[in-house]
């Protein structure tokens, strides 16, 4: 505990440098789910009727899955040099599977009835697409979106390897250091940062989608 | 009306599943179509809506060949009615049944009138209409299909095994209120089903299919009074003149005055089939006719219904 109060009190006598690793650590974050739904949702709707593109890209993406969120650091940084930027790039590629892959699943999983009956009725491919396929993808796509969040906040720890700063600049200097009440300065905000996007994403998938489920 | 001319389909893999198949369903007639699987039934219906493109033959509805209209947009004046009935259940019930008028691009005062004017038609509370799939019940859902087919209005129906998801004991139910439903509404039907019985209480007219052709076109008295073919005799059952028997009401060979030898009561709208079976009950030849007010009107024989 005494650690724990150690750490409390650093926040509290430099609140500057906290409040600055906290915020590149989420700008960080935000950034890159946000390069990852705009990459991945729409490549999930261009591989979604090609077989070999589809097959292709979620071996591509598997592949990339398997890397560990060290591996993909220390590929971009002879890439990309050192800083935020490269570090966006990085965790990009950590968000793309989860969003990718779900996205993908999810439109293609979509009941057969209801497509049978969308085409029976006389919708478009776009508007089978657009008012049945995506909406009824929209809870897989964001059960993949909450995934992507957890690992994003969390993979972002690394960041300091290749300068891109964050919250794990603290446990970076605290590893170095050997000092434990500096590394928890990191790792304890970003465990509750971690825990709080899943609670709150679970929270709002289940009001986004609960009318769909039958009345209890 | 739906004219089909020696149509074919044939599919890439080399089997033929229709067969220079000629079919003419006059305007207001429900026909079923019906075989064992694999005999066509389902491929031919869906070459109505092209669904399914014909190799060769031309197929037109109402005089216009489904090969001059966009597929999609002529799909929009064709009901259709699936097995699975495939609601979209991220729509609520309202939703669902006005999906058709809305890619119509009609007002949303006249898709809410609709709505409520087909809830009733198929049954419903109007409550339900706010409702989604996932709260009702099997028959409620196949009955929302129905209405999501009808909403705009169609001259054409297409029922793909439309109970075939029911249980038994709601089907029957269901398969009268629909034929009252669709001798209501005017339209010109199509039904596959696997089921003789469903045949025999929905259709006007009934096509057996066998390996992409047709074998016998007919009313379903005449199918199960004179099955053209063994195939057909087999398929309509040992028990056709029975089944034939359910097609009439009582009323239609009742005689006037009250015998009063007559041991047991049948209503003038039960059908001879169930008048039959109480009198084997009652071991009796003849059965006073009452009315729902329970005053007798007539008397029906057994003689009668055999000469039928």
């Amino acid at each position: 505990m005494t650690l724990l109060n150690q750490a409390v009190t650093w926040i509290i006598e430099n609140p500057a440098q906290f409040n600055r690793a906290l915020g590149q650590h989420l700008l960080m974050s935000f950034v890159s789910i946000l390069f990852a739904l705009a990459i991945g949702l729409p490549l999930a709707v261009v591989i979604l009727n090609r077989k070999a593109a589809a097959f292709l890209a979620v071996n591509s993406v598997n592949a990339l899955r398997t890397l560990p969120s060290l591996a993909i650091l220390a590929i971009m940084m002879p890439i990309l040099g050192i800083g935020l930027w490269p570090s966006i790039v990085a965790l990009t590629i950590l968000a793309l599977p989860p969003i990718l892959l779900n996205a993908f699943i999810g439109l293609r999983d979509v009941d057969p009835d209801a497509l049978e009956a969308a085409t029976g009725m006389g919708m478009s491919r776009s508007q089978i697409l657009w008012k049945i396929r995506v909406p009824l993808a929209a809870p897989a796509m964001f059960a993949g979106l909450r995934t992507a969040c957890v690992q994003v906040l969390a993979g972002a720890t690394l960041a300091p390897f290749i300068g891109g700063g964050g919250l794990g600049d603290f446990i970076a200097v605290g590893i170095a250091g050997m000092d434990m009440s500096r590394l928890l300065v990191g790792a304890v905000p970003i465990a509750i940062l971690a825990l709080l996007a899943e609670f709150l994403l679970s929270m709002a998938e289940r009001l986004l989608f609960s009318e769909r489920n039958p009345a209890t | 009306m739906i004219e089909m001319e020696h149509v074919t389909k044939r599919f890439d893999g080399g089997g033929t599943a229709v067969d220079d198949l000629t079919l003419e369903i006059p305007q207001g007639v429900t026909v079923a179509l019906v075989g064992p699987s694999g005999c066509g039934k389902t491929t031919t219906m869906r070459m109505i809506n092209r669904l399914i493109e014909p190799s060769e033959g031309r197929i037109t509805v109402n005089g216009e060949d489904v090969r001059s209209v966009d597929p999609v947009i002529f799909r929009r004046h064709i009901g259709y009615v699936i097995q699975q009935v495939g609601l979209f259940s991220h729509m609520t019930i309202a939703q669902n049944i006005g999906s058709v008028p809305k890619l119509l691009g009609w007002s949303a005062d006249k898709i809410k009138a609709r709505n409520e004017e087909l809830i009733a038609l198929v049954g419903l509370d109007q409550s339900m209409l706010t409702r989604y799939p996932r709260q009702l019940s099997g028959g409620q859902r196949q009955r929302v299909g129905v209405a999501r087919a009808l909403a705009a209005d169609p001259p054409v129906l297409l029922m793909d095994e439309p109970f075939g998801a029911i249980d038994p004991i709601a089907r029957t139910r269901l398969q009268n209120e629909f034929r009252q439903i669709l001798q209501g509404v005017n339209k010109t039907v199509v039904m596959v089903t696997h089921d003789i019985d469903e045949a025999v209480r929905m259709g006007d007219r009934i096509a057996i299919m066998r390996a992409g052709k047709i074998v016998q076109y007919d009313t379903p008295d005449e199918i199960l009074s004179r099955p053209v073919d063994a195939f057909v005799e087999d398929f309509v059952g040992a028990d056709r003149a029975l089944k034939r028997l359910s097609l009439y009401e009582v009323s239609k060979v009742m005689q006037p005055g009250v015998d009063p030898a007559a041991a047991a009561k049948i209503a003038p709208d039960a059908d001879l089939r169930n008048a039959l079976s109480a009198m084997i009950a009652a071991n009796t030849d003849r059965l006073a006719v009452v009315n729902a007010a329970g005053a007798p009107v007539g008397t029906v024989t057994r003689d009668a219904i055999t000469a039928l």
